[in-house]
C-alpha cells in the first residue's frame, strides 16, 4: 500500500501551475510538456525534507512566481566545426539521468521557451571561446534549456553565463553537455543574477571514453541560487575536474549540489569547491562520488573550502562517498576558516594598508580555482572575483 | 630614532608577562645588537616594534622619530620607515612574491608622496636588488616564500629591506640559518645600507655576525629587560662566558 501524503500547493505552486494552464500549449512539444509539468507537480518545489534540498528549501524560499518574460539569449558565433541554434533540442526536454532530474529539472524543461541548441564537429579545435549569455529582463522569470555536443577529439571552450539586472528576478537555466570520446573540454558557468535574483540551473555532464573536462563554476551575484552539477563517465580513462567559487555577502544563499557518477574504471575526478562569505551569507556545498561496482581503479578527490570574512556567515559542507567497487581511491575533505593573521600581519609589517592585504589574501585563496586555467580566462575570472571583493572590502 | 621607555608587555588574554620595563635608546645611525638567552622576550620586542597583536603593552611607551609608535597600525609603522626582519619568515601560499613587493614598494613610495613604479622601473629594481643578495629570479616567480629554504626566506627578508629603504631596521636572528657565504652577502647587504639617518637593531645569538655588522653598542636582554650595555667588546665577551654572570644580576 502506498501512502499519499496530502499536500498543500503553495502560493508560487498555484502561480506556477495556473501559468502552466495558460501558456503551456503555446510552448510546443505539448506532450512532453504536460509530462514534465506533471513529474514536477507531483512533488512540487522541493523542501528541507528532501535530503538534497535539506539545506535550501524553495518551498520556503519561493514566495512569488514573477511574470514570464524569456531570456535575450545571446548565442555562441558559428565557425567552421561549430553549429549553433537558437532554439530548444527536444533532448533536453526529455533527457533524464541519475543525479540530473527532479522537480526543478522538469520545471525549468516544462516552461523553456529560450535555449542553445549547438555541437562541435569530431575532431575540431575551436580556438575562441565560445560564448552563451542569457539575460534576463528586470524582475521577470525565465526558463531555459540548452544542449552541446562535443564530437570525438573535438577541443573547445564554452563559456556560459546568466545574468540580470538587480531586482529579484527568476532566472531557471539548465545545460547538458555530451562530450565525445578523446576530447579536450573546458565549461565555464558564471551565474550572476543581481541584488534579489533567484537562480535555479545546472549542468549535466556526460563524458566520453579518454575525455579530459574541466569545470569552473562562479557564482558572483544573486539572492538565492542553487546550481546542480551532475557529472557522468561513461568512457573509461576519463578525467573530470570540476571546481567552483561562492562569493557572497548580505544575506545570500548559494548551494551548489554535485553528483559524480563513476560508471565505468579508470576515471578520475577532481572537485574543489571554495566560498568566500561576509555578512550574513550562507553557502552550501554537496557533493556526492558514486563509484558503482565496475568503475575499478576509479580516483576521486573532493574538496570544499570557505573563507568567512564575518562571524556570522555560514558555510555548510555535505560530502558523500557512496563506493560499490574494491580497487579506488576516493577522499573528501573540507575547511572553514578565516583571514589568517599572521599573514596579515606580515604583508601589512611591509606596509602593505589593511584593505589590500586582506583583498590579496582573499584572492591568494580564491585564484586556486583558476589554476592551470588558460590565462585569459584565468584573468577574466579572477577580475570577476576582484571585482567582487573590491565591492566588498571597499 | 627610537626611544623605548619603561617597557612592559604581556601576552594579550592571558597574564603572562614577557618584558618587564625595557629602556632603550637607538642613536641616529647606530647599530645596536641585542643579545640574550632564549626566551629572553628579543623577538616579542620586535614584534611589538612592528605592530604584531597578540601582544599587549600594559606600561611605557615607544617614540619613533618623536611620534607614538603604539599608535600606530602595523602598516602606518612601515610607512614611517620601521622594518622587522622575522626570524622565521612565513610561507604565504597563493600571493605571487612579485605582486607582494610591488605592493610593499608601491605602499612604501605612496606614503612619501611618490608616485608608483612603473613595471619596468619595478623589475629592474627587484632584479638588482636580487642580484647583489645572489637571489635566484626563478625564486621570485614563487608564491612568498613557499618552498624557500630557511637560508633563501632570510636574504629574501634582507631584499625586502633593501627595496624598501626603511630607517629603523630590526633584525631578528638573520644571521640563523645562513650557510658561511650567505652571511657574508647578508652582512654586505646591511652595511651597505647603513647610513646617518638609518639605524639598526640586530638581534643575534652569534658574534660572528657582529664581526661583520660591527655594533655601536650592545645590550643584554634577560627576562624582559636590559641587564647590560657595552660597546662591541661586550659581545665578545659573552661569546667567551655565556650569560650566566649577567643573568644572575637580573
Ligand atoms: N604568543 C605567545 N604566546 C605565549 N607565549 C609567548 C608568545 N610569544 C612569546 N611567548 C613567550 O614569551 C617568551 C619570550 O619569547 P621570545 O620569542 O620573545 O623570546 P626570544 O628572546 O626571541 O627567544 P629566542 O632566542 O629563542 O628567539 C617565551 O617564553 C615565549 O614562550
Ligand atoms: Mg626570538
Amino acid at each position: 500500500m502506498t501512502m499519499q501524503i496530502a499536500r498543500t500547493e503553495t502560493p508560487a505552486e498555484r502561480a506556477l501551475a495556473e501559468d502552466f494552464a495558460a501558456r503551456g500549449k503555446a510552448l510546443g512539444h505539448d506532450a512532453a510538456r504536460s509530462a514534465l509539468f506533471e513529474r514536477f507537480r507531483n512533488i512540487g518545489l522541493p523542501h528541507r525534507r528532501i535530503e538534497e534540498w535539506k539545506y535550501t528549501d524553495l518551498r520556503m524560499k519561493v514566495r512569488d512566481i514573477a511574470t514570464p518574460a524569456p531570456f535575450s539569449v545571446s548565442t555562441p558565433a558559428e565557425s567552421k566545426g561549430v553549429r549553433v541554434e537558437n532554439s530548444i533540442d527536444p533532448i533536453a526536454l526529455e533527457e533524464r539521468f541519475t543525479g540530473f532530474e527532479g522537480p526543478i529539472v522538469d520545471l525549468i524543461a516544462a516552461f523553456a521557451d529560450t535555449g542553445i541548441s549547438a555541437s562541435v564537429e569530431a575532431g575540431a579545435t575551436i580556438s575562441d571561446p565560445l560564448r552563451a549569455v542569457y539575460a534576463q529582463a528586470q524582475g521577470k522569470r525565465s526558463h531555459a534549456a540548452s544542449v552541446y555536443r562535443f564530437g570525438d577529439r573535438a577541443q573547445a571552450t564554452l563559456v556560459e553565463t546568466v545574468n540580470a539586472p538587480d531586482g529579484g528576478g527568476q532566472s531557471l537555466q539548465n545545460t547538458h553537455l555530451h562530450v565525445g570520446d578523446d576530447t579536450n573540454i573546458t565549461y565555464i558557468r558564471h551565474i550572476d543574477v543581481g541584488a534579489g535574483g533567484t537562480h535555479l540551473g545546472g549542468v549535466a555532464v556526460t563524458l566520453g571514453q579518454n575525455a579530459s573536462f574541466r569545470m569552473l563554476l562562479v557564482v558572483s551575484s544573486g539572492d538565492l541560487v542553487r546550481t546542480d552539477i551532475g557529472c557522468r563517465f561513461l568512457g573509461s580513462g576519463a578525467n573530470g575536474d570540476l571546481r567552483g567559487l561562492h562569493l557572497a555577502g548580505s544575506s545570500r544563499h548559494v548551494d551548489t549540489t554535485l553528483f559524480v557518477d563513476h560508471a565505468v574504471p579508470d576515471c578520475s575526478s577532481r572537485e574543489l569547491f571554495k566560498a568566500v562569505l561576509d555578512d550574513e551569507a550562507r553557502s552550501v556545498f554537496q557533493g556526492k562520488i558514486l563509484v558503482r561496482p565496475d568503475a575499478q581503479k576509479t580516483d576521486g578527490k573532493m574538496m570544499s573550502q570557505a573563507l568567512m570574512l564575518s562571524d556570522t556567515a555560514e558555510a555548510d559542507s555535505k560530502p558523500e562517498l557512496e563506493i560499490y567497487a574494491d580497487d579506488v581511491q576516493c577522499g573528501h575533505g573540507s575547511t572553514t576558516g578565516q583571514i589568517d593573521d599572521t599573514y596579515l600581519f606580515y604583508l601589512m609589517a611591509r606596509g602593505v594598508p589593511r584593505r589590500e592585504a586582506q583583498a590579496m589574501l582573499v584572492s591568494a585563496f580564491a585564484n586556486e580555482v583558476f589554476d592551470d586555467f588558460d590565462e585569459t580566462l584565468a584573468a577574466e575570472f579572477s577580475g570577476v572575483s576582484e571585482g567582487w571583493l573590491a565591492r566588498h572590502l571597499g | 630614532m627610537l626611544e623605548i621607555k619603561n617597557l612592559h608587555v604581556k601576552i594579550a588574554d592571558e597574564d603572562k608577562m614577557i618584558l618587564n620595563g625595557i629602556d632603550l635608546i637607538v642613536e641616529d645611525g647606530q647599530v645596536a645588537a641585542i643579545m640574550g638567552p632564549n626566551g629572553s622576550g628579543k623577538s616579542t620586542l620586535s614584534y611589538v616594534l612592528a605592530g604584531k597583536g597578540d601582544y599587549e603593552v600594559t606600561e611605557g611607551q615607544i617614540l619613533f622619530n618623536g611620534t607614538d609608535l603604539l599608535e600606530l597600525e602595523p602598516d602606518e609603522r612601515a610607512a614611517a620607515g620601521v622594518f622587522l626582519a622575522f626570524q622565521y619568515p612565513i610561507e604565504i601560499p597563493g600571493v605571487a612574491t612579485m605582486t607582494f613587493l610591488k605592493a610593499a614598494m608601491n605602499a612604501q613610495r605612496a606614503a612619501r608622496g611618490e608616485d608608483e613604479l612603473t613595471m619596468p622601473e619595478f623589475m629592474r629594481t627587484v632584479r638588482s636588488a636580487a642580484e647583489k643578495l645572489q637571489i635566484d629570479q626563478e625564486m621570485l616567480k614563487r608564491p612568498l616564500n613557499v618552498g624557500f629554504s630557511g637560508g633563501e626566506k632570510k636574504r629574501n627578508e634582507i631584499l625586502q629591506m633593501a627595496l624598501l629603504e626603511p630607517k629603523l631596521c630590526v633584525l631578528d636572528e638573520t644571521d640563523s640559518g645562513l650557510d658561511i657565504d650567505a652571511l657574508r652577502i647578508v652582512a654586505d647587504g646591511v652595511n651597505a645600507l647603513r647610513a646617518p639617518d638609518r639605524s639598526f637593531v640586530v638581534i643575534t645569538h652569534y658574534q660572528r655576525l657582529l664581526d661583520y655588522i660591527v655594533p655601536d653598542v650592545v645590550h643584554i636582554l634577560s627576562r624582559g629587560r636590559i641587564v647590560k650595555t657595552g660597546d662591541a667588546e661586550l659581545a665578545r665577551q659573552l661569546e667567551k662566558s655565556g650569560y650566566a654572570e649577567f643573568v644572575d644580576a637580573a
